[in-house]
């Protein structure tokens, strides 16, 4: 049996005093689509972060596909080093760059050779159905656009994990049905790991393979089982 | 943030800025605090005390709503008014002390505070417009909307108050280090003497080296007692705006009947602030006392300016040079502050050298770089470039570290994950962000390297600075010359600010 | 999904990027040292009187001279603080030094060679280091500087005036804590005692004003704002010559009087100077009669004190002058406790 994508073990995160996260014992299965619900405030983006290796656990092991990633607040593999996707929520595009220049940044910080950068960022907007867009800049991109597009820029380094932050939370509900299937065909085609939060579990029910419950920082329920 | 970087950052920051210090520190020996604290210095710190808290607060008195109203009202000719508000920072104070006393009959402590806080006013003003303009137009919109103007102001005072009382404390800082102003207002009465007059005569004596270190000591406790809590301050940021996240910039605020009584009080504190010790300068360059001409102003501007072009280009050069330095230093320091585990660290390392007397700072370098392997690059230009780095990089380390936590985190960690190595992050993401913050940084360091003389003095190729050229002349009597050279550096000084305003996009952005 | 394979492998090239960066800075290192000189001199005269000198100086000699000046603001201190401080790699040659206490106190630290300047030969024996450490010249001499619109020249006779009640708040003097001024209290300690000397700058500190420094004490007379100061030639002679009322009273000077004091420049040559043989010839330069003439002439007034040399058009000759008698080796020993009950005195 291979390794868990992830694998949660008595992890906590402590901001000052204040325990905001954990312990909390996780395994995420690779191609699993987990869905992790809770109401704001507990823990959801902490939990991502950690696994991200954005935010320093206090305590607790995390391994990526079997390589150790963290012990207590010592980082075993750098966050630019996970090779993680991560849709941050209201997106965090770069404002100074144009959706061309933000994807050709990221396929070169993640090693793609500069003669193979204009294909690939042409195949990336293709897909996110973002062509025509190269030289639009971030402000003027509506919600779905720029959401889009920072999904676009996660899956540029070839992540194996993906991280979603609230990903349909700007969004209307025809949006929100397109990007639920672009997220299903990834999964479907790729079997690329998700861990998908949000705060209301109904809308991506349909992808999820798992759906955890999140309270006060500790797993409440797993109220669902797979639903293929 | 990598590691490596900061690292070598910091390193630099050290040899060009904490070293000097740490030198002149060893040498204070056990004997030399004994007898620190008597009665008189005292009574004279005391007095400091007094002295740099009313006039910063006169600083905020007046800069607070020149501040507001510049940046932030349709107050007619704001954008006109808002860069010659910065005037008397660039001025020596004892200009100001020099014009107003002939104007009006004051003298002692209220007129050194008067002075003072003139003269140190444009801080807080600078601090205040930033801050004012990065309050989020929808918290303004729904005052307005229950309660008008004066709701607004309501809301906005809290929250340009941070930055206000952290110019306020900067005010305080430069205040309690000059002597020059105090000094020359109680010529005649009651002597007002401060404890830099302290410091300062007790490096007339060389007999005990150690001593003349201790003394400083009280001061630089004092400053960086006053800076610290500034600095905290600044990070209770409330509701400004983060930069990179939502933000909606906030209309002009409409003064109605009030326009002109507040153009009257904008225009009055210009003219009294700027205009006045400027035309002092036109003025003792044309002649002055013994008749002036238009054509003895034109001449004396033209010998300045011959006699003096090496010296100006000189000056242009070291400064824009450390300025550089310091730039790259402040984002990667400021960064760190902001953003590494244990930056916080360098915080108060890097106000140490705003905190340490001129002098002392200037026979640090001395003691540091004259040595036979060193020889040649203590003679020459390097010196003095470096010895600006060291006295200056602590504003753009401290502007950069406020602009870096105004900055939305996820900006940097969505390129890390995208696996973007740290020094390019913050070339490629944090540089462009923050540029006007970068430019500002830039443009204090200039302005302070220009008029940088009493630690330069003692750095062998400071000699060929326009600054050093000024002084040289003062007691010469050639007052003509001297304001018509002091003119010409104020204008020099001026100039990178004023073709950013005509030319630049951007506001420039100079709050920590 | 093509865009999600790996890609094909690249190398990863740092340094080319850096190159030019490196390309800039070397340079920029390089430029920033400078170039050697043949011979290098600290002057505390100011730069305006003395450079020309230098000048002067390397066209006869065909040497480099590397000056390197004072400020008024910094009273001296800037460069004899270097002397001290670079006494572990000495860097200068010949320090001029625009008074005498400081050069007295330099010497008696070691800094300075024994050296008897043939040009020196006529310079009477009072104003030379009996060890022939240093060298006194060209005088600043210790006036009252009065607005001739403010008071009558004649109405004062000396010293004791700065602390009749008659002139309260019309004089001024700076502030006895550094430069000539500190010099001069020092002295006069030596001549009058402690207790009358202290007595006479309390009741001084009581009746005039007290300023930072001689060029405020000439600023404040010559705008009228106060009707007289005490402070040096040099100052009264730059408002003369610019053209304000003003005129100079030597003090004390009747029979049996104290005198007035004359502050010499100075001139020695480093014990560890870099270049001994050139700085010797820059001292014999310096002490020539040519020199002393020129700068007698200048607007700073220099009095010569050799006879023979034509003293400035504006002041006596040193021969017409009651000269206070000072003993430099006293004075100059006796300037840092001085210094130190003084603070007390005039800074509280």
């Amino acid at each position: 049996m291979s390794a868990a994508a992830v694998l949660l073990r008595a992890v906590s995160v402590e901001a000052g005093k204040a325990r905001i996260l954990g312990p909390i014992d996780l395994a995420v299965a690779p191609g699993e689509h987990m869905l992790v619900a809770g109401r704001s405030g507990s823990g959801k983006t902490t939990l991502l972060r950690a696994i991200a290796g954005l935010a320093r656990p206090s305590a607790g092991k995390i391994e990526l596909f079997g390589v150790a990633a963290s012990e207590g607040p010592r980082l075993l593999l750098a966050p630019e080093r996970r090779r993680i996707g991560f849709l941050f929520q209201g997106g965090a595009l770069w404002p100074h760059m144009s959706c061309a220049r933000t994807l050709d940044f990221a396929l070169r910080a993640s090693g793609t050779p500069r003669a193979e950068v204009a294909r690939r960022r042409g195949e990336l907007l293709d897909w996110v159905e973002l062509s025509g867009y190269e030289e639009r800049m971030p402000g003027t991109l509506s919600g779905g656009e720029a959401q889009r597009l920072a999904l676009a820029r996660a899956l540029a380094a070839r992540p194996r994990l993906l991280l979603l932050d609230e990903p349909l939370g700007p969004l209307d509900a025809e949006l929100r049905g397109s990007l639920l299937a672009r997220l299903g065909a990834l999964q479907r085609e790729l079997d690329l790991t998700v861990v998908h939060v949000t705060h209301d579990p109904d809308e991506a029910a349909a992808l999820a393979s798992r759906t955890l419950r999140l309270e006060a920082g500790r797993i409440a329920a797993e109220p669902r089982e797979a639903l293929r | 943030m990598s590691r490596p970087l900061v690292t070598v950052l910091a390193a630099l920051f050290a040899l060009a800025a904490l070293a000097p210090i740490a030198v002149m520190l060893a040498r204070i020996g056990s004997g030399d605090l004994a007898g620190l604290f008597d009665a008189r210095t005292f009574t004279l710190l005391g007095r400091t005390v007094v002295y740099g808290v009313a006039s910063a607060a006169l600083a905020l008195a007046l800069g607070v709503p020149f501040g507001f109203l510049v940046a932030r009202t349709d107050l007619p000719g704001a954008s006109f008014l808002r860069p010659l508000g910065l005037v008397p920072l660039l001025l020596p104070p004892m200009l100001l002390a020099m014009t107003w006393t002939v104007l009006i009959d004051l003298r002692g402590a209220p007129a050194a505070i008067l002075v003072s806080g003139a003269a140190t006013f444009p801080l807080v003003a600078l601090f205040v417009a930033r801050s004012a303009e990065r309050i989020d137009g929808r918290i303004e919109e729904a005052a307005l909307l229950a309660g008008g103007l004066r709701a607004v102001l309501r809301v906005d005072l809290p929250l340009v108050a941070p930055a206000a009382l952290c110019a306020a404390c900067i005010a305080f800082v430069f205040t309690v280090n000059d002597f020059s102003v105090p000094d020359y207002v109680s010529w005649v009465g009651p002597k007002f003497n401060v404890y830099a007059d302290e410091i300062f005569a007790t490096w007339r004596q060389h007999s005990e080296p150690g001593r003349a270190v201790a003394t400083a000591l009280p001061l630089i406790a004092l400053t960086l007692a006053s800076l610290l809590p500034a600095l905290a301050l600044r990070r209770r940021r409330g509701a400004l705006a983060v930069q990179g996240g939502d933000f909606r910039s906030p209309e002009p605020l409409r003064l109605g009947a009030l326009r002109w009584p507040a153009l009257g009080f904008a225009a009055l504190l210009v003219i009294l602030a700027a205009g006045v010790p400027l035309a002092r300068l036109v003025w003792e360059a044309g002649g002055g006392q013994r008749g002036w001409s238009a054509d003895g102003f034109r001449s004396a501007m033209g010998r300045a300016l011959e006699r003096s072009r090496g010296d100006l280009a000189n000056s242009l050069v070291y400064s824009a040079l450390a300025a550089s330095a310091c730039v790259v230093l402040g984002l990667g320091l400021g960064h760190a502050i902001e953003r590494a585990r244990r930056g916080r660290w360098l915080e108060p390392l890097a106000l140490l050298p705003i905190a340490v007397p001129a002098v002392l700072f200037g026979i640090g370098i001395v003691v540091c770089w004259n040595h036979d392997w060193s020889a040649r690059f203590y003679d020459g230009g390097g010196l003095v470039v470096l010895l600006y780095v060291g006295r200056y990089a602590a504003f753009p380390i401290l502007v950069m570290s406020g602009a870096v936590a105004m900055l939305d985190r996820s900006l940097e960690e969505s390129a890390q994950l995208a696996g973007v190595r740290p020094a390019r992050r913050l070339a490629r993401i944090v540089a462009p962000l923050l540029r006007p913050a970068l430019l500002g940084g830039w443009i204090l360091v200039f302005v302070f390297a220009m008029r940088e003389l009493d630690a330069a003095i003692l750095v062998p190729a400071a000699n060929h600075t326009a600054m050093f050229r000024i002084f040289n002349q003062v007691h010469f009597g050639r007052d003509d010359f001297v304001a018509a050279l002091a003119l010409l550096l104020v204008f020099l000084i001026l100039l990178p600010g004023i073709l950013w305003s005509l030319f630049g996009r951007r506001r420039l952005e100079l709050l920590p | 999904m093509k865009f999600l394979q790996p890609p094909s492998p690249s190398r990863r090239r740092r340094w080319p990027r850096l190159a030019p960066f490196l390309a800039i800075l070397a340079p920029l290192l390089f430029g920033a040292c400078a170039p050697e000189a043949d011979v290098v001199l600290y002057c505390s005269l100011d730069q305006v009187y003395s450079e020309e000198f230098v000048r002067r100086f390397e066209r006869e000699s065909g040497l480099k001279v590397r000056a390197e000046y004072d400020v008024e603001a910094q009273k001296t201190v800037g460069l004899v603080q270097r002397l001290l401080e670079e006494r572990g790699r000495p860097r200068c040659d010949v320090f001029w030094n625009n008074e005498v206490a400081h050069t007295v106190r330099l010497a008696d630290e070691g800094l300075f060679a024994e050296y008897a300047s043939p040009s020196a030969a006529d310079i009477p024996a009072r104003w030379r280091d009996p060890k022939n450490r240093w060298t006194g010249f060209a005088a600043r001499a210790r006036v009252f500087i009065v607005n001739t619109e403010k008071a009558e020249p004649a109405q004062l006779r000396g010293l004791a005036d700065l602390a009749d009640p008659r002139w309260k708040d019309q004089a001024c003097m700076a502030r006895p804590l550094t430069g000539t001024t500190l010099t001069h209290a020092t002295a006069l300690y030596e001549a009058w005692g402690e207790e009358q000397t202290r007595e006479f700058l309390r009741s001084v500190r009581a009746n005039a004003g007290i300023v930072q420094s001689n060029g405020q004490v000439m600023r404040l007379v010559r705008e009228g704002r106060l009707a007289w100061g005490w402070t040096d030639t040099d100052d009264f002679n730059v408002a003369r010559v610019q053209g304000y009322p003003v005129a100079a009273v030597f003090p004390d000077q009747g029979e049996g009087e104290l005198g007035t004091l004359l502050i010499p420049n100075t001139v020695a040559v480093l014990a560890q100077a870099p270049h001994p043989e050139a700085a010797r010839k820059l001292v014999d330069y310096i002490l020539s009669r040519e020199v002393e003439a020129e700068l007698a002439r200048s607007d700073s007034a220099q009095i010569p004190l050799r006879s023979g040399v034509p003293p400035p058009p504006s002041l006596p000759p040193v021969e017409a002058l009651r000269v206070m008698e000072v003993d430099w080796q006293a004075v100059g020993r006796a300037v840092a406790r001085r210094h130190e009950e003084l603070k007390e005195m005039f800074l509280d």
